[in-house]
Formats: structure tokens, sequence, C-alpha cells
């Protein structure tokens, strides 16, 4: 059973009293009783199944208008992970990013059972290319560019290496842009849907694409790392690419690795392997035509 | 809470609205209630026959008491690890290896310490965390520490401290009153923190703070400190392991992770327990030093919440120790209330006034109270000082999850 199984009162319902939902190998167990959260994520997420009622839940996520008794004017949303507060947010219209905050946090904190990078990464016939960088190089604007050209979407925040065969576990969840890439993709492309765009948040606006039914329903099937492409949007650069050693492709999956010191040795021979295996590249480019067509031949 | 002798792993509740009591909300609203953790803690082998809703609430109480390595160590221990659901095994191995960190960096920061305190002083003994992996005592394996915790003689004292700031710790707060505070007041250095590593050592002379009401001299610890093998490092004796770390639980203010001190309790008893030498050293020592409360209630909740064998005669002995009855009472109240597992569901964690009364016990007890309401009283007045606009501006570098690691500091 589907997200988008349940009508939008069923799934309000089952939000108020905990709704647990398989995103990729996790389990997230949500209760959320802010109205203005219901409709962006029941939209965002209704490719994804609901878990079976013996599956344990990973992570707990809480979401409530939280009334403090000294100030009781000002109605505050409060998000728990696991039952104790993490965050408060002034603006009910916020309770979505917010929930997606959290939720990257509670498994970049929890998930070392995987080697995780702060990676997006997308599959094309069974073959992933990764795609790490720092907020801001343009990283999820590339992947949803990819995403919209009918690439598979793995994960557009997580690279999750898996420690016994090196293979690539799918996490796919809603794209996020920032400000103007909200935009430019639009532009790029038109039937691409937006299921949540929140301005106003410490980041500006941000918007969510809705993740491609297909990649939903293929969460399970992992997929092996075949290149590393590292983006940097540049106003008005021509399209380039060019190849880095082993060592600089080390490197860059390094800087981005969330869990490499926790994994100690463990992470570190996943890490050298990965970039033993997966051939790097810089992409510097202006046009989202371009760096398609240029990670397409990279990967091919 | 501790639902003692009821194992039964089903739940049954009543269903609100009459939903079918099994239904997962219902389970998980009364699975919330009780500490499975603690029926694991005591009988692993049950981990075999929990489904998957009672999976998720048990890795909460466990992460939420500090104790998910500890229980993936304890359930690899007794062989039920292949019997999990394999989605809560991950979990389970995920935070083995968060604890497998720690572990890896309390043996690297043991023997930094080690080297840069050769010459300084004759005899390191690792207190607690440390102690516990370096001696290869087995709750080590998969607990979660923070500091690396040393005991040395006091007259060595200044010689430790100038070797260990040669070799990069500097003091963690610079503000002269909390440095008079620990120099003054306290059973520690005021902690240091390594520049390059951000790793925290705490130097102790002794185990309690001189201003309260116990007093054990720093040099009986050391005398009878035993070494641990091969490594020119020392552990404190079996007894005193175990006073130092009820001390800590039932006199100082760590009832936040009170469990998890619990467990280490009832792990050394098992451990030393069959000892000849070991509970005669205990109630000796524990009557000399005057310790007889605090060892009390150690064994005392070691029984009653984690069934630890305690020998009848040991604990007849502790009686006369015991508190008069309304303040068992209270203790039974607070003690409970704060060891209350963590339930996924925010509207059941509370617990906090429990908390903050047992803290408050905690510093009635490690200083008289004129000292006590000085301190408190300058807590205080820095606390609302740190209120006024001007100082949050200053402090806003500091950001949002800045944990307040030296809670129980000062």
């Amino acid at each position: 059973m589907k997200v988008s199984d349940l009508t939008s009162d069923a799934f309000a319902a089952a939000l108020g009293s905990g709704l647990a939902v398989r995103l990729g190998p996790f389990v997230v167990h949500w209760r959320v009783t802010v109205p203005a959260a219901r409709g962006p994520l029941h939209a965002l997420y209704a490719h994804h199944p609901l878990a079976e009622p013996d599956e344990p839940p990973d992570v707990y996520v809480d979401c409530r208008a939280h009334l403090n008794p000294r100030r009781p004017w000002s109605r505050r949303i409060h998000l728990s992970i696991d039952g104790r507060f993490h965050a408060a947010q002034a603006r009910a219209q916020l309770s979505v990013p917010a929930l997606e905050w959290t939720m990257n946090w509670s498994l970049a904190t929890r998930a070392h059972e995987y080697l995780m990078l702060h990676a997006a990464v997308v599959a094309r016939d069974g073959r992933a290319v990764i795609l790490p960088a720092p907020p801001g190089s343009g990283k999820s604007t590339l992947c949803g560019a990819l995403v919209a050209r009918g690439w598979r979407l793995l994960s557009d925040e997580f690279t999750l290496i898996r420690p016994g065969d090196g293979l690539i576990a799918p996490l796919p969840r809603p794209v996020s842009l920032k400000e103007g890439a909200i935009a430019v993709m639009r532009r790029f492309a038109p039937e691409h849907m937006f299921a949540g765009v929140f301005p106003g948040t410490v980041k500006g606006t941000v918007g969510y694409v809705l993740p491609p039914a297909a990649s939903v329903a293929a969460q399970d099937e992992p997929a092996r790392p075949c290149c590393v492409v590292l983006p940097r949007w540049r106003s008005g650069a021509a399209v380039r690419t060019e190849a880095l050693s082993r060592t600089g492709t080390f490197l860059a999956l390094n800087r981005n690795a969330v869990n490499y010191s926790i994994l100690g040795e463990r992470g570190a021979a996943l890490l050298a392997g990965l970039a033993g295996g997966c051939p790097g590249h810089r992409l510097a480019y202006d046009s989202l035509d371009d760096a398609v067509d240029a990670v397409g031949g990279l990967a091919a | 809470m501790s639902g003692r002798g009821a194992d039964a792993v089903a739940v049954p509740a009543a269903g609100p609205e009459g939903r079918p009591a099994d239904s997962p909300p219902a389970r998980f609203a009364a699975a919330t209630r009780e500490s499975l953790l603690l029926r694991v803690l005591r009988r692993p082998q049950i981990a075999a026959e929990l489904g998957g809703a009672d999976w998720g609430v048990l890795l909460v109480q466990a992460s939420g008491a500090a104790l998910g390595g500890r229980l993936a160590a304890l359930l690899e221990d007794a062989g039920v690890l292949d019997r999990v659901p394999a989605r809560a095994r991950d979990r389970l191995a995920a935070a083995r290896r968060t604890a497998d960190r720690y572990e890896r960096i309390t043996r690297w920061e043991v023997a930094c310490t080690q080297r840069a305190l050769r010459g300084a002083t004759e005899r390191i003994v690792l207190l607690k965390g440390a102690a516990y992996v370096i001696a290869g005592v087995p709750i080590g394996r998969g607990r979660i520490m923070s500091d690396v915790d040393i005991l040395v003689a006091r007259p060595d004292l200044p010689a430790v401290e100038a070797a260990v700031r040669v070799h990069g710790w500097r003091p963690v707060k610079s503000d002269p009153y909390d440095e008079h505070y620990y120099r003054e007041y306290m059973h520690e250095l005021p902690p240091l923190v390594h520049e390059e590593r951000g790793t925290v050592l705490d130097i102790h002379h002794t185990i309690v703070p001189p201003t309260s009401r116990l007093k054990i001299a720093g040099a009986d610890l050391l005398a009878a400190a035993e070494p641990i093998g091969g490594t020119g490092l020392w552990r404190l004796a079996p007894p005193d392991m175990l006073l130092h770390t009820a001390i800590h639980l039932f006199h100082d203010g760590e009832v936040f992770g009170g469990l998890r001190e619990l467990v280490d309790l009832d792990g050394l008893i098992r451990l030393f327990g069959a000892r000849p030498d070991f509970w005669p050293g205990v109630v000796d020592r524990a009557g000399h030093r005057g310790l007889g409360r605090p060892l009390f209630y150690a064994l005392h909740y070691c029984r009653h919440f984690l069934e630890t064998p305690v020998p009848d005669m040991v604990h007849a002995r502790l009686a006369t120790y015991a508190p008069p009855a309304p303040v068992r009472l209270l203790m039974d109240r607070l003690v409970a209330a704060a060891f209350a597992p963590v339930s996924p569901r925010p509207e059941d964690n509370g617990g906090a006034a429990a908390r903050w009364l047992l803290y408050v016990r905690s510093h009635w007890l490690r200083m008289p109270p004129l000292l006590l309401a000085r301190h408190l009283g300058r807590k205080a007045l820095v606390r609302f000082a740190a209120r006024t606009p001007k100082a949050r501006s200053t402090r806003s570098g500091r950001g949002r999850g800045a944990p307040d690691r030296r809670r129980r500091g000062a």
C-alpha cells in the first residue's frame, strides 16, 4: 500500500496517530498533527510505500504545535526525534522543510550501517553517478535535471554505500531546490512537479520536486557506482570536464563523507575502493542541457 | 515502571475507541509505557521473541539511555543477534559502530595522555570508561564514553597539569569563577580540552569533592590500585571501582545518564562479585569512608532494576545504611522517574522535575549550605546576565546544539 492510496482525510488521520513509511532502506514513523504539513507531505511522498505493521521504525519523527505556558500567545512547531525535542519552527507553513531537515539530521546521525556521503546520486541502466558537492555548487539542480531527463533518482542528499558489497542503497526522497534553482528547474522541465514551495525558510525559498514514481518503485534495487562527478555551476561558462586523479577522487569523496570517522578503517577501505573503481571528474557548466549530456557521456 | 517479574513479551492493552488491542497504535502506546529495555537488560534472550513494534520502542529506549551499543554487545554475547529482525540488527550495528569509535578515541587519548605524563607522575590510574576499555572489562564493549578520566597523586598535580598543557590540553573554561570553583572545591582540575583533537581530559586527585561530607583520601585509592597488565597503567581496586560509580550516580549529579551508570555497576558486580575479597572490601571501605548510603542505593537499585546478584549477607549488612522510610520512598520515586525509559512519544517524556530534584540533591550533598547558596547564586547571576541582548549576541557563535557538557561540574 502506498501513501497515495490513502485519501487526504485518511492520511491526515493516520499521520495524527502515527504512520510508518518506507524511505529507501529505512522506516520513518511520522506523527504530524500540524494541518499545514499534511497536504505537502501527502503529495511529496505519494509514491512511497507504507511500512508493514511489524517493521520496526528506524526513527520516530514527531511534529506538533507546542503551547508554551509562559508564552501562550506564541504557538511554535516542535519537532522531535525519538520522542526528544530536536528543533522549533515559528511558522506552521514551514513545517515540511523543518521535517525534511529533521529527517536528514536523524539519518545522518544514525545510519552508520552504511558509509554515508553527502552527495546526490542518480543512475541509468544500473550505473550510478555520484555527485558529491558542497551546498551551493548546483548539485541538487543537476540532480533534478538528470532525473527530469529520465535518470533514476537514488538520492538527492545522501549516498548510502553498503559495506558488504559497495553497492548504493537508494533513498529516493523529494529533491530540494533553493532560491533561483527553482525558476531554473521550472524553465528546464516545466512538466516537473514541485509539490511544495516554501518561501522564508532560514535557507531562503525552498522547493521540493516530487521523486518520480519509477524511482520510488525501484527503491529496493541497489545500483553499482560507476563514476564520480563534481559539478560546479558557473555563469556563462562553456561546459567542460576534467578528469581527477584517484587521490583527487578519494579526497573529494572524503570531504563529503558524513560518517567516515565513525566507520574508521572500514570507512577508509570503502572510500578507497570507491575511488579506485569509479573515475572522478570535475564538471563546470552553465547550461543544464549541456551538463546533462556531459554526465551521460561520462557514465557511458 | 520496572514491571519486575512481568516478563511477558506481548503487552495487552485495551484499545481506545474499540480498536482491537493489538492494532499498531494501541500496541505502540502500550509498549512505550514500561521499560522494555530493563526487561531485555535482565534477560537478553527475550529479545529473540520481540515483534517489530517492540523493537522500535526498545531501540528508542536504548539510544535514549545511551545504551544502544551496550545493548548490541549484550545481545551478541547472549547469541541472539541473528534472531533479531534485520532492520533492528542494522540499528544495533550502527549503534555499535558509534561506540567502537568512542573506544578507538579512548585508546588513542589514553596513549597520548600516558606519553604526555611520562616523568610527571608515577601512577596514572584510569577511571571509568577508560579503565574498562584498557583493562578489557566487558562493560567497556559498546559503551559510549566521552571524557578520559584519570586519577593521580595530589602532590603531583602541578607537574601533571604543566605536562599536559605542554602537550596541547587547555582549560575548557576561562571564567575565573569556574577556575576558582574547581581548584577550591572540587576533586578534579578544571576540565582540559585538547586544542587540536577537541577531546576532554579530567584529572582527579580523589573521587569526591573535598567539600562534601564524604572524605576519601586519594592516596588510599592510589595505594590500592592494581596494574593493568602490559600497559604501565593502573585501575582502581575492584571495590573502589564499584564505590566510585556508586558515588557518581547517587551522590554526584549524574542522574541524567543514570541507567547507563547502573548498568556499569551491574557489570562490575557480575564481573568481580565472585572474587573472595570483593564483597568484604566493598563493605569495609564503605564503612570506613562513610559511603554506606550511596552503596546502599547502588545495590538496592541494581537489584531492583537489573536483578544484579548481590549476596543476601551483603544486603543485610547494608540495611543499616538504609535511609529512613520516608526518604527511601521519595528516592524510589525520584530514581524510578529519572530512570524512566525515553518514549518515542514526546508527550510521555516528563521526568524533568525528578531529575532536577536529584540534581539539587547532589549539590546539597556536595557542599555545605552556605557555600552552596553562594555557588548557586553566582550561577543564577551568570545565567541572568547571559539573557541580556548584549550577551546573547556574543554567545551566538556557540550554535544551537552546543552541549552543556559540564552540567555536573558547575
